[in-house]
């Protein structure tokens, strides 16, 4: 019989499957049979082959569009259903279970293929148009759903392929075309192979240079890659032209066998397969099978080759090919080394089971309609019936073609056969004279994976050793198959790399043992050796590149010391870093869906502050007399915001102000009154050394304050406390408003000394009239009051002293003759403020008149602020006069004030109570205060009175909180201050930041001629850039948030401190005093016309 | 306890994130992922709006950290990749011709001194300068410091055998003590240290003597690779604190009771169920954020009685099972 027709050798049933794909695995000792409903996983050993090892129940909604076992070791199978595609593993106990899902694509997918070097890539196509290439590998952990690459094909792809001996390329077609990519270059295909005019229907490699294209025109082409210029190249290969359309074209696993199979065309008996040898000729198919409605089919390989189909009758048949039919497809023979190659390239396998599954069910849908519609909607998916060949199909045209097989044909692929058959005696001979000795001396790293000196095939690979220490073996590796001619050794053998590690450049290795190989061939000298020794030569440079390479994520688990992952199986990573509104951590969520989640908390509550109490805390006070009045306001803050541990402490500090005021009043007025009244009205005026002098005397009395307990050391206990629990609000809040630098030793400060520098500026100020009080504020800490002890500074101040001018003296005058009676004190005020015409005092900062400023604001306090101040009101009382009365004026609290003080809620505190029943015997010119008008205010300059004469008296450790302590505190501040710049709340960072025992490092900005320089303050050098060019430091420093001031800025042609405009400007819409804390009214100063606003408008450097 | 989510963004990284760190002020996002990218959003944290502002390109491996300098140095952030490189990115405002500002992300310097991944990277207290530690897989840790207009790095030559995971700054000691009679205590100290975990399961201190880098202190407690350290911040606090981490599935929290730098001791927070990856402070230093292999996310906090809490929602039945 001139046609061969085979039958199968095998067949059995599977009726309750309803598979309609089929795919082996590389051994073909297991075949899966993918439906809507089951998966199941046949055992196809000899053993076992009826076995139905497990079927599990798919439960898809979707058809299986295609499958495909991994062609690694692992027992993986991916799926593609729809839009996803899930990666099953067949465990050692013979179960399935889905490893991984791939969820990328947005279309139904069309096709999968796994590449057949690097078994953890698989590529799948998709109408999305887009061909992901996935590294299963990576995936393993879990982690995100992105490809590693993503080749964008344009129009949907239907079929891609792996180049079965380079892993960066492959082929994937859309419509008529064939796109080569190059992973390397994966923007762009690597070319474009225009090959049929109609849709193709199946894409395989004939060998590593041709594809094999089936398509619906009839036709199967054979397109070279490597004389394909252009569109024109589909017509350089061998055309097999068929009469029905193709459906598919794979080559055999021997030889130049090529099978095809059929769309099927209604009422045609199709899906036949038949065999062709698609090198020699296309007359007729060398052997077909006699098989119906075929769906899928696949090559495997046991003693003979078998192929197995799946057909629509949902039986599996087993087709043992004759060996001749073999040989005449020219198998087993060396005609095809590529083939060679590529079969033993692999690892253990002999064989590799090439054929890969098909695309059936969506795939044909294809063939017949048109391919859009399987990418519009699943249900009509699900309704198109599989379009596969119907049971009623009867024999068709393609019958006629494989008839013509002759015995002739047989015998020539026999006689070919023999021709070509290697006579390697020679090659031998050389090879295996020069293994033996390459072995017994072979380096450590070197393996001899697979000798087979016949073939002449050798194959060796490289793996470096790992270091001590670590677990794991670094991966470098790489294979050698060197394939040796027959001619050898004057023929130089051919090299290919396979399982190298990515740091591997695969053709710098082959260029250098070609290389040297072909110098050797050249003299007709064995090249083994030589090679092996430069292999290892190339690998152990390798080595130390490992972590550079691009192919980073395979490598990254395995270099073992980098700590990867930083995340868990579901990757998860936590930092949280503070934020604007407290502190916010955030995480990026992982969870295997989206991979770029970050998800923000707000965990500001669990913080012991908030950012509402510092915008509304009272961080500073002009006077200490203030201090009550600022308690009082934090006190009603901190319990608006329910927090009442705070609210304690507030309460607490607000009877400890006003306790320690009269304290030292009495304690001055028991000393000398004339005295004390005298600091208080012309604190600058009098000389310091009279100031010294009195002073001293009354350091003894006064110092017991600092030690007493509801004293500083009270003060101190609740800022200890506050800062040990976190809450460095209350701890830096309390602290700046208990510390005044004023009380504070002289630290040293460069001010004095820019001024000294600044001559000109100076100058200037001693002769223009000021209506404001000398310039206290050039002294060391700023403080007017830094005078009595600070000796370096008398100098200064007393120049200043001297240089006053008569309203100043009159000023002078009426305090220093003022009585006790408060009236007249503010008498004293207010004419000034008619004389000044100015809103605020002109002694509004540090003297008494700042009393009046503040007084207000004071005052604005609200309910809860009120009551409690009523407190601080009996006890001031009770030395000055007022009260009473003045709370009486208020309303609501009159009660409070009783004659003597004693009842009052907030004082109602035992120990409170006690102090103020002492105090109160010094209550007088109650009447006074009555008279007064404005209680409140009335009341805040008592406060201030007390407090002012009490800072008067020059003791270190004498006021409220224990100077020697300052720094201690500063930390507190700072620290807060930063707090409040992450919060943006600079206004209130600048506010703190002024109570600093130590001005903080701002520059500032010293006078010279009619320009504006900068004193750089880390080289002293001035700059009249934003920049110093001595020290490369930017220099010129915003006063309020501590950034470079670029772009508009301003600063006070005085003190020289300022900033940005913008920060500036609504520093000063409520304050007089310079936001950097040396005391300077900046606004007073330039308002009373000694200087202009000066508006720098600085570039940036 | 009461956290609340306040956005999801999606980043569009295309792979697994490893970092995302806010800036001082938490108005900018910074994230960083496997796909060798870093990505900038801003941010509103009261809206709970974000827009994505830039993609920083230039690492060629996955990127494992980020931090942010100070604001006072402008808007600079680290980054370091298993490319074994760092690169500090500088914003600048790209001035177009109506006057708009566009900010434009460049490399302001790439650091190349180590041999193998760098693994953390962290900025100094704005104190020292612009200084920035990183930690490599080659073992060593590198000072890079800004001065004189340039970039200058110090290396500690093997820090950690088999590699360092993490590198955290002290901030800037206070007064060791509140004892007034000690002058010497108020001042401020200028030491400078960092502290770095590494593959020896260990934590090292680092302080800076004479312009050179030595290993103060070398705290064991671990039994396996120090994943994360964080040195909390001082913020009024005198105690200060390291908390570690480490694949031993334990926190420990070292304590610096006499505030000399020296003498630590250990207090095991809790031993998880999973490898501890990273441990963080809240700027007060009286949280503690933890997170781990088994995908949660806890929060400690330490109570009066001394013993550590988990203060979080996701594990709030998990109490401390270690008292003192």
């Amino acid at each position: 019989m001139a046609n061969r027709y085979g039958s199968e050798s095998f067949a059995i049933e599977f009726r309750d499957l309803q598979a309609t794909t089929l795919c082996l695995d590389k051994t073909g000792n297991f075949a899966l049979l993918a439906g809507r409903k089951y998966l199941a996983v046949l055992g196809l050993e000899e053993t076992s082959t009826d076995k139905l090892l497990v079927r599990v129940p798919y439960g898809g909604k979707y058809e299986i569009s295609s499958a495909q076992w991994c062609k690694g070791e692992d027992k993986q199978v991916a799926i593609a259903s729809s839009q996803r595609c899930d990666i099953y593993e067949l465990t050692d106990a013979a179960e399935l279970k889905c490893a991984i899902r791939l969820k990328g694509h947005t279309r139904v997918i069309t096709d999968l293929d796994w590449c057949s070097l690097n078994p953890s890539l698989l590529a799948s196509s998709s109408f999305d148009s887009y061909v992901h290439i996935w590294d299963i590998r990576a995936r393993n952990s879990g982690s995100a759903d992105k490809p590693q690459f993503s080749l964008s094909a344009l129009d949907g792809a239907s079929q891609v392929r792996w180049n079965r001996v380079c892993e960066d390329i492959l082929a994937s077609c859309d419509g008529g075309h064939v796109k080569i990519w190059d992973l390397r270059k994966p923007n762009t295909p690597s070319e474009f192979i225009a090959a049929h005019a109609s849709k193709i229907n199946g894409l395989e490699w004939a060998n590593s240079d041709t594809v094999i294209t089936a398509a619906q025109d009839c036709t199967v082409k054979f397109s070279k890659l490597s004389d394909n210029k252009g569109t024109s190249a589909s017509n350089k290969g061998p055309i097999l032209s068929l009469t029905a359309p193709v459906w598919r074209a794979r080559p055999a696993p021997f030889g130049r066998g090529v099978v095809t199979q059929c769309v099927p065309i209604l009422r045609r008996d199709s899906g036949l397969l038949s065999l062709w040898d698609w090198k020699q000729h296309f007359a007729s198919p060398i052997f077909t099978f006699q098989a119906y409605d075929i769906i899928e089919f696949a090559w495997r390989k046991t003693k003979n080759y078998d192929l197995i189909t799946w057909s629509r009758d949902q039986t599996l048949r087993v087709w043992t090919l004759p060996r001749e039919i073999v040989q005449l497809c020219g198998g087993d023979d060396e005609e095809n080394p590529i083939r060679d190659v590529m079969s033993t390239s692999h690892d253990q396998a002999t064989f590799i089971a090439e054929e890969d599954e098909e695309t059936t069910e969506a795939g044909v849908e294809l063939a017949m309609e048109e391919d859009l519609e399987v990418e519009e909607e699943e249900q009509e998916q699900e309704e198109s019936p599989p379009p596969t060949p119907q049971k009623t199909s009867t024999p068709t045209s393609t019958m006629t073609i494989r008839n013509k097989r002759t015995a002739a044909t047989l015998e020539r692929g026999n006689r070919s056969r023999k021709s070509s058959s290697p006579s390697p005696l020679n090659r031998r001979d050389f090879l295996k004279a020069e293994f033996e000795k390459v072995e017994q001396e072979k380096p450590e790293n070197i393996n001899f994976d697979q000798i087979e000196l016949d073939k002449g095939l050798i194959r060796f690979s490289w793996s470096s050793k790992s270091k001590p220490g670590e677990n794991k073996v670094r991966g470098v590796t790489a294979g050698i198959l060197a394939s040796f001619a027959n001619g050898y050794p004057a023929v130089s053998p051919t090299f290919l790399v396979t399982n190298a590690s990515s740091e591997v450049d695969k053709n710098d290795v082959v260029k250098s043992l070609k290389n040297l190989a072909l110098h050797y061939s050249k003299k007709n000298e064995q090249c083994l050796a030589k090679c092996v020794e430069q292999f290892c030569t190339i690998m152990s440079s390798i080595k130390t590149l490992e972590d550079i390479e691009e192919g980073y994520f395979g490598n990254v688990r395995g270099v073992s010391n980098v700590p990867f992952p930083r995340t868990s199986e579901n990757e998860d990573i936590f930092r949280h870093r503070d934020r604007r509104h407290h502190h916010n951590h955030h995480r990026p969520r992982h969870d295997k869906k989206r991979a770029g989640l970050v998800t923000l908390f707000d965990v500001s509550p669990l913080l012991p502050f908030n950012l509402k109490l510092a915008e509304d805390y009272k961080h500073i006070v002009p006077t200490p007399g203030h201090r009550k009045a600022a308690c009082d306001i934090n006190l009603s803050v901190s319990f608006a915001q329910k927090k009442h541990l705070v609210a304690n402490i507030w309460q607490a500090a607000g009877i400890i102000s006003t306790f320690a005021s009269p304290e030292e009043m009495q304690n001055s007025r028991n000393g000398d009154d004339q005295y004390g009244n005298g600091i208080v009205v012309g604190s600058e005026l009098i000389p310091a050394a009279a100031i010294n002098d009195m002073t001293f005397e009354e350091e003894e009395e006064i110092n017991w304050l600092a030690y007493h307990p509801l004293g500083c050391e009270l003060i101190h206990m609740m800022i200890t406390h506050s800062a040990q629990f976190g809450d460095v609000q209350t701890a830096a809040t309390l602290a700046g408003l208990f510390t005044s630098k004023e009380h504070l030793p002289s630290v040293g400060s460069d001010y004095v000394g820019q001024f000294k520098k600044g001559g000109g500026g100076q100058g200037h100020r001693q002769t223009v009239p000021r209506l404001t009080v000398p310039k206290w504020w050039t002294k060391g800490t700023g403080s007017p009051y830094h005078t009595v002890h600070g000796s370096d500074t008398h100098g200064i101040v007393g120049g200043f002293n001297y240089n006053v001018n008569p309203l100043l003296s009159a000023e002078t005058f009426f305090r220093q003759h003022r009585s006790n009676s408060w009236s007249d004190s503010l008498d004293d005020i207010k004419t000034l403020q008619l004389l000044h015409g100015v809103g605020e005092g002109p002694m509004s900062n540090g003297g008494t008149a700042s009393a009046m400023s503040t007084g207000g604001g004071g005052g604005g306090g609200d309910g809860p602020s009120y009551h409690s101040s009523s407190g601080g009101i009996q006890i001031q009382g009770s030395n000055k006069n007022n009260t009473p009365n003045k709370n009486g004026g208020r309303g609501g609290h009159s009660h409070h004030g009783g004659g003597g003080g004693v009842g009052g809620g907030v004082i109602s505190d035992a120990a409170t109570n006690g102090a103020m029943m002492v105090l109160a015997n010094n209550n007088n010119n109650i009447g006074d205060a009555a008279m007064n008008g404005d209680g409140s205010a009335m009341v805040r300059l008592g406060g201030t009175v007390v407090c002012i004469s009490k800072q008067l008296i020059p003791v270190g450790k004498g006021v409220v909180l224990d100077g020697s302590l300052h720094r201690f505190y500063d930390r507190y501040k700072k620290s807060y201050a930063e707090i409040l710049f992450r919060w943006g709340l600079l206004q209130q960072r600048a506010e703190i930041l002024k109570n600093l025992t130590e001005i903080s490092e701002s520059n500032t900005i010293t006078r010279m001629g009619v320009d504006f320089s900068i004193l750089c303050r880390s080289c002293g050098e001035t700059s009249k850039t934003p920049y110093c060019f001595h020290c490369k430091r930017i220099v010129s420093i915003c006063s309020i948030c501590h950034t470079p001031a670029k772009g508009l800025s301003t600063f006070c042609p005085l003190c020289g401190h300022g900033g940005h405009a913008n920060h500036v400007l609504s520093w000063f819409t409520d304050k007089k005093v310079c936001p950097a804390g040396c005391g300077c009214l900046c606004i007073t100063e330039i308002r009373c016309g000694t200087a202009t606003p000066l508006i720098n408008k600085t570039r940036s450097s | 306890m009461a956290t609340f989510n306040v956005a999801t963004i999606d980043t569009g990284h295309e792979d697994m994130i490893h970092d995302a760190q806010m800036d001082f002020l938490g108005t900018k996002l910074a994230t960083c992922s496997c796909d060798k990218n870093i990505r900038i959003f801003d941010l509103n944290v009261q809206t709970g709006t974000h827009t994505f502002v830039a993609e920083l390109k230039g690492h060629e491996g996955p990127v494992w950290q980020l931090a942010w300098a100070h604001p006072r140095f402008d808007t600079l952030l680290a980054s370091c990749s298993y490319d074994r490189r760092v690169i500090i990115w500088k914003e600048v405002l790209d001035v177009k011709h109506d006057g708009r500002k566009i900010p434009k992300w460049e490399p302001m310097y790439t650091y190349e001194g180590h041999e193998s991944s760098v693994n953390s990277v962290c900025w100094a207290p704005p104190e020292w300068g612009l200084m920035l530690a990183a930690g490599s897989s080659d073992g060593t840790i590198s000072v890079l410091s800004y001065v004189n207009d340039r970039w200058e790095a110090k290396k500690i030559p093997s820090a950690h055998t088999l590699g360092c995971n993490a590198v955290t700054w002290s901030p800037p000691t206070g007064p060791s003590s509140m004892s007034a009679g000690d002058p010497g205590s108020n001042a401020i100290t200028t030491v400078k240290r960092f502290a770095s975990g590494g593959c020896d399961n260990l934590v090292k201190i680092w302080k800076e003597e004479n312009e050179e880098w030595t290993e103060e202190t070398k705290l064991e407690g671990h039994s396996d690779w120090v994943r994360d350290v964080a040195w909390s911040p001082s913020a009024g606090l005198t105690k200060m604190k390291i908390a570690s981490c480490s694949q031993d599935r334990r926190v420990i929290v070292w304590n610096n009771r006499e505030s000399d730098g020296v003498s630590w001791t250990p207090e095991l927070l809790h031993v998880f169920d999973d490898v501890v990856w990273h441990v963080s402070w809240n700027f007060v230093g009286d949280v503690l954020a933890v997170s781990g292999g088994d995908n949660q996310v806890s929060l400690w906090k330490k109570r009066e009685s001394e013993s550590w809490e988990c203060i979080s929602d996701s594990s709030k039945s998990q109490q401390q099972q270690h008292h003192h």
